[in-house]
């Protein structure tokens, strides 16, 4: 058990008004509050799954049967093109980044992340570039050259219009907020962690936040360098990837999979996060082999860096590396396994509610296990050669990425929903969501991967009959239909739990993690007394002596020491021992208007205005220089 | 314990992290620069050949002054020094604007033929990134310099900034200057 106090109504008023942001609009639009910006991040990544949704529909309906003429060539590539872009860009790293950047600093004891308005920041640039995507859909020059836009396909030879720009400049600055929000997690981790809560306390779904954004912060540097440097050869002809001078189109082959791969695990780590702390708290005991656990997601996060080549097996690679890579992607179905044995056996061993955060965790298990063998089986580098760019693959990423991600994430949603709005969501259809979700989704690909097999490549738009495809197609199309109802009913259910749904109180699933012990919704201030904790399960654990020490600064914190100052603890990065109180920023504009900044130069840049690009550049100077500006002399 | 308004802990790691970024995406394209140079037929090709051996001497040895100043007004912000922080600070930014002047004259001189063959265009990129990192570091040494500041997390920044100049600077000297010749 943690050692925490209620503080009086004068203290609580006192923090809440140090933590609060301002009311109105202006409220809204200066907000740093990592609470705010993270279901900010969570809702707007919600919002754009729904639109990379409706592309996915699209794709099924024109392929239902062959000769469909639901979509002509052109649009059928810009259609799978922004379904891929927006579900790995725009939805499944912010919408987990966005659940960490609220639930991290809930559940490690701390008030705020450490740099607010960078937080704040990577929102806007998040929203700026996600609009800068959209925006392509109004110009009609869409993406088409694939989530993975290949050059010289995507060079200015062969895609002269703007629709690959939109794609580059977007995403650059998708991937830059993706770091920042990384930065934020990595440093309140190691820097603000509850005392006590030494690293081998740490909850697991913090142990793989803090893994992901390591990852994300080398990872996604690969990206944003390729990105520029294919801009560059598109706007200005410098050949970086064009071979007529002396560039290279594998060098973006192996730039973008650099990213590329981690980026995977970069979603499925998170993911497993959360899989781990929903195991614990329905299966009503601690994680069985803990440690073996963080060793896995540990060896994941390093292995993943060395696989990127196993993407390129059919782009002429030498022996050597052919199975140096092959070895290597086979190896990490080993951590992997760890982690599934571990819940496995947690479930085994406790006393399991079948509550639907449960079920999805369920569902997700049977799922991502079998993502994981056809993930062994495209490992094996002969074996690749033959379903390369098939239907098979397509089956075997969405069993990963679906199962292993979208499951999880809708479990963390389902999960942590009475913590956001002090309402339970409903069970029933709750658990009805589920079991149509999870249908859907096996109707949906398991097909696919009879559709590889029967030679159907992915990216065709259309294919004649009598080839054997029309049955699993028609499947395919069908079970996408199924689980789309079922996402309809999941979001009927929280619609209606948000004003109907049961009274939460701070902890209606008996859970173990910090988060519990706030009240649902949490105050502006997370704790009004901060945390200290003694154990891995602190609210299942006895309560903690304090020391003298520790209990003047806890006592100290419930109010501010200075009139208006956001204080938190910083702690010892492994020991979690105090080290001093750090004051954070408030609230701020200039984390907007820096954002926006960045958005009219890169539109600046896109449209050749370059007149406009270097004003907004400067803008972006001025505005970090406000930002950052002493606000009184040391 | 210090109860004040020290973000020393947490700002020297969003440097840190904020850091090994920049330098990822500039390792990115030092990549490039040695990926490119395995496929080429000559690397520079004939009649290219990469900036000023001298204007590369010298922004190394303005990289090794402007880390020495930003270091030293580290250590006279300790001793509490106003009048030797700021002159720190004033000499980290004149090192870090000359430094920015040769390096952007070394994109300059690769500018012409970059359309004509991928060597230039890499080697204008490394120089870019180094030229940015300046630029930024006369900015904050600037702003610490005009605003008298002598708290030890802004000369922590500039430090740590300075660190990651040269960090970038070495990669690019090393490719550019040394492996372009020795080809």
């Amino acid at each position: 058990m943690t050692a925490t106090a209620t503080g009086t109504a004068v203290e609580h008023a006192v923090l809440d008004r140090t933590w609060s942001s301002r009311p109105g609009i202006v409220g809204w639009l200066t907000a740093v509050n990592h609470k705010q910006i993270g279901l900010r991040f969570v809702v707007t990544a919600f919002g754009f799954m729904l639109v990379g949704g409706v592309l996915a529909g699209l794709i099924r309906l024109q392929l239902i049967v062959p000769r469909a003429e639901v979509l002509g060539p052109e649009a059928y590539n810009q259609v799978f093109t922004m379904h891929g872009t927006i579900m790995m860009f725009l939805f499944a790293v912010p919408m987990l980044e966005g659940l960490g950047m609220y639930f991290v600093p809930l559940m490690i004891g701390a008030r705020d992340l450490p740099f607010p308005r960078l937080n704040a920041f990577g929102y806007w640039l998040y929203l700026g570039g996600g609009l800068i995507l959209m925006w392509s859909f109004v110009t009609g020059s869409v993406p088409d050259g694939g989530w993975f836009a290949y050059p010289t396909l995507t060079g200015p030879e062969f895609s002269p219009d703007r629709g690959l720009d939109f794609w580059l400049l977007g995403v650059t600055m998708l991937e830059v907020s993706g770091i920042v929000g990384a930065l934020e997690l990595v440093v309140v981790i190691l820097r603000h962690r509850a005392p006590g809560m030494t690293l081998s306390r740490m909850p697991i779904f913090v142990w793989s936040i803090l893994l992901q954004g390591g990852m994300i912060l080398l990872a996604f540097p690969a990206i944003i360098a390729a990105s520029l440097m294919l801009e560059i050869e598109r706007k200005f002809g410098v050949p970086f990837y064009d071979p007529t001078g002396e560039g290279n189109p594998l060098l973006w082959q192996h730039l973008f999979w650099i990213f590329g791969h981690p980026e995977v695990y970069i979603m499925l780590i998170p993911a497993t996060g959360v899989v781990s702390a929903v195991v614990q708290t329905f299966a009503r005991r601690p994680l069985v082999a803990y440690p073996l656990v963080v060793a896995a997601l540990t060896a994941i996060a390093i292995l993943s860096f060395g696989l990127w080549v196993h993407h390129m097996f059919a782009v002429g690679i030498p022996m050597l590396a052919l199975a140096l890579f092959s070895v290597a992607s086979m190896l990490i179905a080993i951590p992997s396994g760890v982690q599934v044995f571990s819940w496995l056996a947690t479930i085994w061993t406790g006393r399991v509610r079948w509550s639907t955060p449960m079920l999805f965790v369920a569902g997700f298990i049977v799922i991502f296990v079998a993502g994981g063998i056809t993930g062994v089986m495209v490992a094996s580098a002969p074996f690749d050669w033959q379903v390369h760019d098939s239907f098979f693959v397509v089956a075997h990423f969405h069993y990963v990425l679906f199962g292993g991600v979208v499951f999880p994430i809708f479990a963390a949603l389902h999960y942590w929903f009475p913590k956001w709005t002090g309402r339970v969501p409903g069970e029933a259809l709750g658990k009805a969501s589920f079991w149509i979700m999870f249908v859907g989704f096996n109707v949906a690909f398991f097909p696919q991967h009879f559709l590889g097999f029967l030679g159907m490549p992915r990216r065709v738009y259309t294919y004649d009959p009598g080839l054997g495809w029309e049955g699993h197609n028609l499947a395919s199309s069908l079970g996408t239909g199924v689980l789309t109802l079922g996402i309809l009913v999941f979001m009927v259910n929280l619609a209606v739990s948000a004003s109907r749904g049961r009274i939460a109180g701070p902890n209606p699933w008996s859970a173990d993690t910090l988060e519990w012990a706030a009240a649902s919704p949490p105050p502006s201030y997370n704790f009004g007394e901060l945390p200290v904790v003694g154990a891995r399960e602190p609210l299942w654990a006895p309560g903690v002596d304090l020391d003298e020490r520790t209990r003047a600064v806890t006592t100290a914190l419930r109010a501010p020491t200075a009139p208006g100052a956001r204080e938190q603890l910083a702690t010892t990065v492994v020991d979690a021992q105090i080290v001093e109180v750090t004051r954070l920023a408030g609230p701020s504009i200039w984390p907007l208007l820096t954002a926006a900044a960045v958005t009219v130069a890169m539109v600046g840049v896109l449209v050749d205005a370059w007149t406009l690009a270097v004003l907004a550049g400067l803008g972006v100077v001025v505005g970090l220089v406000a930002w950052l500006a002493p606000r009184s002399p040391a | 314990m210090p109860v004040g308004p020290t973000r020393l802990a947490a700002s020297s790691w969003g440097l840190l992290m904020g850091g090994v970024s920049i330098a990822a995406v500039h390792g990115s394209f030092v990549f490039g620069f040695f990926f490119l140079s395995t496929g080429a037929g000559a690397w520079p090709p004939e009649g290219m050949g990469p900036p000023s051996a001298l204007r590369g001497l010298a922004t190394t040895g303005l990289v090794v002054l402007g880390a020495g100043l930003a270091a030293l007004a580290w250590r006279l912000t300790a001793a509490g020094s106003l009048a030797g922080v700021r002159s720190a600070h004033v000499g980290a930014a004149l090192a870090g604007g000359a430094a920015a002047v040769l390096t952007s004259l070394d994109v300059a001189s690769q500018i012409p033929e970059a359309v004509e063959h991928a060597y230039p265009g890499t080697v204008a990129l490394l120089h870019g990134v180094v030229a940015a990192a300046f630029g930024a570091a006369v900015v904050i040494a600037a702003v610490l310099a005009v605003t008298r500041r002598v708290r030890r997390e802004d000369s922590a920044v500039l430090a740590g900034w300075w660190l990651l100049i040269a960090v970038l600077w070495l990669p690019t000297y090393a490719a550019v200057q040394i492996w372009s010749r020795v080809q």
